[in-house]
């Protein structure tokens, strides 16, 4: 039993990070296809999966619970598969995401 | 889109892959096609048909799946897509959304540190390896048009090469490119891997 991923909240957090997940995974297929507005909209997608992440893991950080700490673990050595310092926390893996998403905002130039 | 426009679509980027001037992306999909000649068309319930079954971007999708799966954009006519073109489509979309899986493991299977330069040696007349193997069915059109994205070895091909075959594929290559959603970096770390 685990306090935390059995706790109603967190599962529908989860849901919800699936269910966008899936949707950005799907679209990213269509990008070269999409007009400006959709490309505006699968950013604002990409930004918001961001934030609700960056949510989620901070609410992972934040409990004591054996299986949360072991997932955070999982998930920080995940952070170093994809070349990221992992010393260095979620908080510097976040930050470069955000500016690489604020970079093809910008590029965008809608 | 109505039905309409996705005829336009269809013109295109038929004009797209067969034409060396027309560019979709800088056009914007312009082309030119009036109503009354798509009314007049025996075939208009096919793109009514699409018009309904699939979003904007799907429509352009299955167009470009279709143009660059067939032999000959040219002639490849709407009947072809009606009987063949939602197969050809979905097979498509499983290689997109695998692209990197697919270029790892074509490339894999083929190239070595060994063998690399001699795949894309062209000597005057002779197609180099890596054509024969595409022409072969050895390797997809995605593989070989990331292996130029990398690379840019067409400039140089088409310098060497004038036949009909290589002309066909080099439109192809450089018509394909602009359809790819890739990080080629990180295509060029995982190539480095392979042949260093």
């Amino acid at each position: 039993m685990s306090i935390f991923f059995d706790s109603e909240l967190v599962r529908e957090n989860l849901k919800e990070l699936e269910e966008m997940q899936k949707k950005l995974f799907q679209g990213m297929v269509y990008i070269p296809f999409y007009d400006d507005e959709q490309k505006k909209q699968h950013l604002i997608l990409m930004k918001d999966f961001l934030s609700k992440q960056k949510l989620f893991i901070f609410r992972l950080s934040l409990s004591d619970d054996p299986e949360a700490i072991e997932t955070k673990e999982r998930l920080l050595n995940s952070v170093e598969i994809l070349g990221f310092d992992k010393t260095q926390g979620f908080d510097h893996f976040f930050e470069i995401l955000e500016n690489t998403i604020n970079g093809i905002e910008k590029s965008l130039d809608y | 889109m109505t039905d309409f426009e996705v005829y336009k679509s269809y013109l295109a980027l038929k004009n797209h892959f067969t034409k060396e001037n027309y560019d979709y992306h800088k056009y914007c999909g312009r082309s030119r096609a009036s109503k009354e000649s798509f009314y007049k068309r025996k075939d208009r319930y096919f793109f009514e048909r699409l018009s309904r079954q699939k979003k904007d971007e799907e429509i352009k999708a299955y167009f470009v799946a279709n143009f660059v799966d067939c032999s000959d954009p040219e002639r490849l006519w709407i009947g072809d897509i009606i009987r063949e073109g939602e197969d050809v489509y979905i097979e498509w979309l499983k290689k997109s959304q695998s692209l990197f899986y697919l270029f790892k493991t074509e490339t894999e299977i083929f190239m070595n540190k060994t063998n690399f330069n001699q795949l894309f040696e062209c000597k005057t007349g002779t197609h180099p390896e890596i054509i024969k193997k595409y022409l072969q069915k050895g390797i997809t059109i995605e593989t070989l048009t990331i292996l130029d994205m990398i690379l840019n070895f067409v400039k140089d091909f088409d310098k060497k090469l004038t036949d009909p075959i290589w002309d066909f594929v080099s439109l192809r290559i450089r018509k394909y490119e602009s359809f790819l959603n890739i990080d080629i970096e990180k295509y060029k770390s995982t190539l480095k891997e392979i042949v260093l």
